[in-house]
């Protein structure tokens, strides 16, 4: 009896997880598509420095974070992967969003800057929750962090 | 220039005028429904718990009779305590030591190893029934007492619960009991808790037909052996059947399948033109009187 119960509980909280975080996906996808076009002026250089032609102008550090966590139905996918190995593709369009957010919020910054180039541009990622002891993802912080400048030609 | 050795060495390429075109982000995200791929990944999951399963389970039926006696009995101690503990006047004390002599004799008759020993428990059930259970536990019901009518008969019933024994059938289906607990607590993620709570249970445990008709010769050859004939063997079963036709009333007959069959079997070796049989002691006799 236990475990019918569980049983529905669990395919209770996959409908749940499948159904928002489908919706929370698609409506992500297109602020960020969105918000991409928007700031594509802005330029990324993952080179460490800036072209002398910006030398002597302000620049200032910006950076951009996101957490961000999948939904049940992804943490199962995903758990269910970890037996057999390989690509968890439900965790890839879960960390792409993580990503760009990031990028876009560390945009953000510097175009409040009036900055239009971002040199040294560099992610960082953590783990967050108890991803250590039953194997499974819960959170992940993205930190991109990079020089913004002010560039008036290159 | 004097600041050119903290910039970029390869000024020159800059000079081109740089734009940022629209890339297609989506490479980093695979195509296809998660939810087939959920399906599929359960599919294979399933598939590998019931190889997983099957493999335990053939695996224990097939060497469960190497496992030496002692390990049964260490597993079984908890029961045996339990069967023992419950308290008898010392004519039920009586019966059931005519009843452990008798099983002793018949475990002679049928080569059981010595280092098997057998522990016959009355049980104050009124449903006629015996049963054998792990460490050689036998429970014999007062019910059962109470059908049959001489020693013979009810030196048959003894005899098949000490094949079944013999036969380790027992720790055979404890192995099914425990391969199933094992593999629910692996899917369902709880704690071992429930290997223990199923050893627990497992006073009463359903055989195949086939350990059943193997227990029922074994028996047989017990008592041709022991009384150099077979008669009264049927007694338990055929009076069983005449007092319940309707077979799934009666636990006995659940556990035990299709007893008409098993009825042929036993009286095509009593070929005997003129049966007889030992009575009942004096013990049993008085008894059933009293209990009826």
């Amino acid at each position: 009896m236990d475990i019918i119960i569980a049983f529905i509980f669990t395919l209770f909280f996959l409908g749940i997880g499948l159904t928002f975080g489908k919706i929370g996906e698609r409506r992500h996808y297109q602020s960020i598509k969105q918000r991409e076009e928007q700031y594509r002026h802005i330029l990324l250089f993952s080179e460490k420095l800036p072209p002398s032609t910006v030398a002597g102008q302000p620049f200032y550090i910006v950076s951009g974070s996101m957490v961000i966590s999948g939904d049940y139905f992804k943490q199962f996918l995903g758990g269910l992967k970890m037996f057999f190995g390989g690509r968890i593709t439900s965790f890839e369009s879960m960390l792409d969003r993580g990503r760009r957010e990031a990028i876009l919020r560390m945009k953000e910054q510097a175009a409040k800057q009036g900055a239009n180039t971002i040199f040294n541009v560099q992610f960082a990622t953590t783990a967050l929750g108890n991803s250590g002891q039953n194997g499974k993802l819960t959170s992940t912080e993205i930190l991109v962090y990079g020089t913004a400048w002010k560039a008036s030609s290159f | 220039m004097v600041q050119r050795g903290r910039h970029l060495h390869f000024d020159g390429l800059l000079n081109m005028s740089y734009t940022n075109p629209q890339v297609p982000h989506e490479v980093n995200v695979s195509k296809g429904s998660d939810m087939l791929r959920l399906v599929k990944l359960l599919a294979a999951f399933a598939l590998c718990i019931v190889l997983v399963f099957c493999t335990i389970y053939f695996a224990f039926r097939l060497f469960a009779q190497y496992i030496p006696f002692r390990f049964e009995l260490a597993v079984s101690q908890y029961l045996t305590e339990i069967l023992s503990e419950q308290k008898r006047n010392a004519h039920d004390e009586l019966v059931q030591n005519q009843l452990q002599t008798l099983a002793q004799k018949l475990a002679q008759a049928m080569d059981a190893p010595a280092d098997m020993p057998i522990q016959i428990h009355l049980s104050y059930e009124t449903q006629p029934n015996a049963f054998a259970t792990l460490g050689g536990n036998i429970i014999v019901t007062y019910g059962l007492l109470r059908e049959i009518h001489s020693e013979n008969a009810l030196a048959m019933v003894l005899a098949h619960e000490l094949a079944h024994v013999k036969n380790r059938d027992p720790i055979r289906s404890l192995g099914t009991g425990v391969t199933f607990s094992i593999v629910l607590a692996f899917v369902t993620g709880s704690d071992a808790r429930w290997i223990q709570e199923t050893i627990g249970n497992l006073t009463m445990l359903s055989f195949s037909r086939y350990q059943e008709s193997t227990a029922d010769q074994l028996a047989i050859h017990a008592l041709l052996n022991y009384y150099g004939n077979a008669c009264g063997a049927d007694e338990f079963f055929a009076s069983l059947l005449e007092q319940y036709p309707e077979e799934s009333s009666i636990e006995f007959f659940q556990t035990h399948p299709d007893t008409k069959k098993r009825l042929e079997i036993i009286r095509s070796f009593q070929n005997e033109a003129n049966c007889e049989v030992i009575p009942l002691s004096d013990e049993i006799q008085q008894l059933q009187e009293n209990r009826l």
